[in-house]
């Protein structure tokens, strides 16, 4: 299997195939299907290495990644959603919360607004 | 108007008061009945007196950029569907999504670009400006009067980039006048600088304004919050920092612990991007703040009757609140930053989405109980504190605006 990762980052590859998604509604989806030592596995492979994952996706145009350092960032983005469990709730869902599943996520930025 | 009160002290609360940026509407004390969250007949009211009479916040310019790009809204609280165009000169319009001749709806998809609008029934064609333009078979219309017949409008206006509509065509007063002084303190608010980050919906079991009152107190987040937002444990949070009325409209500062802990992948994410939700505490401030508090974090605006503009330091969200009945009530909620500069920025910010839609989420969880515990007619009015005084102010100015009076 081809590396979705830069080389740099290949310590994370294992995590692209769960965690690696292009949306906020599907990370949402994957945090929230976790079990807590699953979120805890990424999050404590994650965390060590955040601050040289910035540092590197910081080299390069926000708007133009290469198609590597759009997946970090992708991954990243899902790091920041299994923070949530780990650093705030003890648990995938909000503890006290509205349905998920009555809570819609879009994903129509920059063109919508509605409802 | 009543008299500056003056700032009020708690006793949970040594180091901050609670100060008021305006003068205090004599709002009256006491519980507020839960008729105004139960009653359809109230409901029916407020319909015709309030979201008739009053400028309501549909969407944003940058929704349709073009001439003829166009967006639809469902207004339940209109009975109607509209239909908001860019039109050729520019100008944006709204209109009701109805053909005149026998009703059947123009515009059937959520947006799009159009050269004009044609039904899909008969063939009978609209410009972007609501003119009527194509009847086939006219000849089979006598006397038809085509300048009669054009698309039915609402007023429409902008302010810095949000679409406001109005039930009637030609409202008694402008938007600029509906919105006034809260406005004004907004301005300078870098808005075109901001990127829309985030859209939420959910469709809510709870009345229109009980929706509302879980966004515009700080008392519930010592207790709610203390998971989403460690370190909102603590009861001096409670108190807002300061308080504004401007008629109908009012504004919440809310402090926040100058020693607030960010969580250990937050601080990484703010050595290296700026505007994270709960740590922001150097950059622009035009447009916040208006009562110069100190440990400011960022002001709740309420623009009457349902759309919150929520402003901090690079970034601000919005709420919409669209009844459907009077236990039934669509939540829109949009995100906005200032623009990210690197990834470091752009990460820093997804704290932002993340924290506050898991807070939301919080908010979110009590309003249907509190409906239901309404509707059974066991609980029978609403208990408000001095620090939920945004809440006794929606009330009341409902009940003025129910009741044929504008505060």
């Amino acid at each position: 299997m081809t590396n979705q990762l830069p080389a740099a980052f290949a310590d994370l590859e294992p995590f692209c195939a769960k965690w690696l998604r292009p949306t906020e509604s599907q990370r949402n989806q994957v945090r929230i299907s976790s079990d807590m030592a699953e979120l805890r596995v990424f999050y404590d492979a994650v965390l060590p290495r955040f601050d040289a994952v910035i540092r590197h996706l910081n080299q390069f145009p926000l708007g133009d990644l290469p198609p590597a350092e759009q997946n970090l960032l992708n991954l990243s983005f899902a790091f920041v959603e299994a923070t949530a469990p780990v650093e705030r709730f003890n648990s995938p869902i909000v503890t006290k919360t509205f349905p998920p599943e009555r809570f819609l996520i879009h994903e129509d930025l920059g063109r919508s607004g509605g409802w | 108007m009543n008299a500056p009160q003056p700032p009020v002290s708690y006793p949970f609360s040594p180091s901050h008061a609670m100060k008021f940026g305006t003068p205090v509407p004599d709002m009256g004390s006491g519980p507020i009945p839960a008729e105004s969250v139960t009653s359809a007949a109230y409901f029916e009211r407020e319909r015709e007196q309030i979201f008739k009479q009053a400028w309501l916040q549909v969407g944003r310019v940058e929704e349709i950029p073009n001439a003829g790009d166009y967006f639809t809204r469902e207004l339940h609280v209109f009975k109607s569907n509209i239909v908001v165009v860019r039109g050729k000169d520019g100008a944006v319009r709204a209109f009701h999504n109805m053909c005149t001749h026998r009703g059947m709806a123009l515009a059937t998809e959520a947006c799009g670009n159009t050269r004009g609008f044609t039904c899909e029934f008969h063939g009978w064609g609209f410009g972007l400006d609501g003119s009527l333009q194509a009847v086939p078979a006219i000849e089979s219309f006598p006397g038809i009067d085509r300048s009669r017949l054009g698309l039915k409008a609402l007023a429409c206006d902008t302010w810095n980039g949000f679409i406001f509509v109005h039930w009637n065509p030609q409202p008694a007063q402008s938007l600029a006048d509906f919105m006034g002084p809260l406005a004004r303190d907004m301005d300078g608010f870098p808005f075109d600088q901001c990127q829309h980050i985030a859209h939420y919906t959910a469709r809510v079991k709870a009345n229109w304004k009980l929706s509302i009152d879980a966004f515009q107190e700080a008392y519930h987040a010592t207790y709610l919050h203390r998971h989403a937002i460690p370190g909102a444990g603590d009861l001096e949070l409670a108190l807002p920092s300061s308080v504004r009325f401007y008629g109908p409209h009012r504004s919440v500062s809310c402090w926040l612990k100058t020693d607030i802990q960010p969580t250990p992948a937050e601080a990484i994410a703010y050595k290296h991007g700026s505007f994270g939700f709960v740590k922001a505490d150097e950059g622009d401030t035009r447009g916040l703040n208006p009562s110069g508090d100190e440990s400011w974090w960022f002001d709740i605006n309420v623009f009457f009757p349902n759309f919150f503009c929520d402003l901090g330091r690079g970034w601000y969200f919005t709420y919409n609140f669209w009844p459907v009945s009077e236990n039934d009530t669509i939540w829109n909620m949009n995100i906005y930053q200032v623009q990210a500069a690197t990834a470091g920025d752009r990460l820093a910010q997804e704290f932002t989405r993340v924290v506050l839609r898991d807070t939301v989420f919080e908010d979110m969880s009590t309003m249907e109980f509190s409906q239901k515990a309404f509707d059974s007619g066991v609980i029978t009015e609403q208990t408000i504190g001095d620090t939920e005084i945004a809440v006794r102010h929606q009330y009341w100015v409902a009940d003025e605006w129910v009741n044929g009076r504008r505060p």
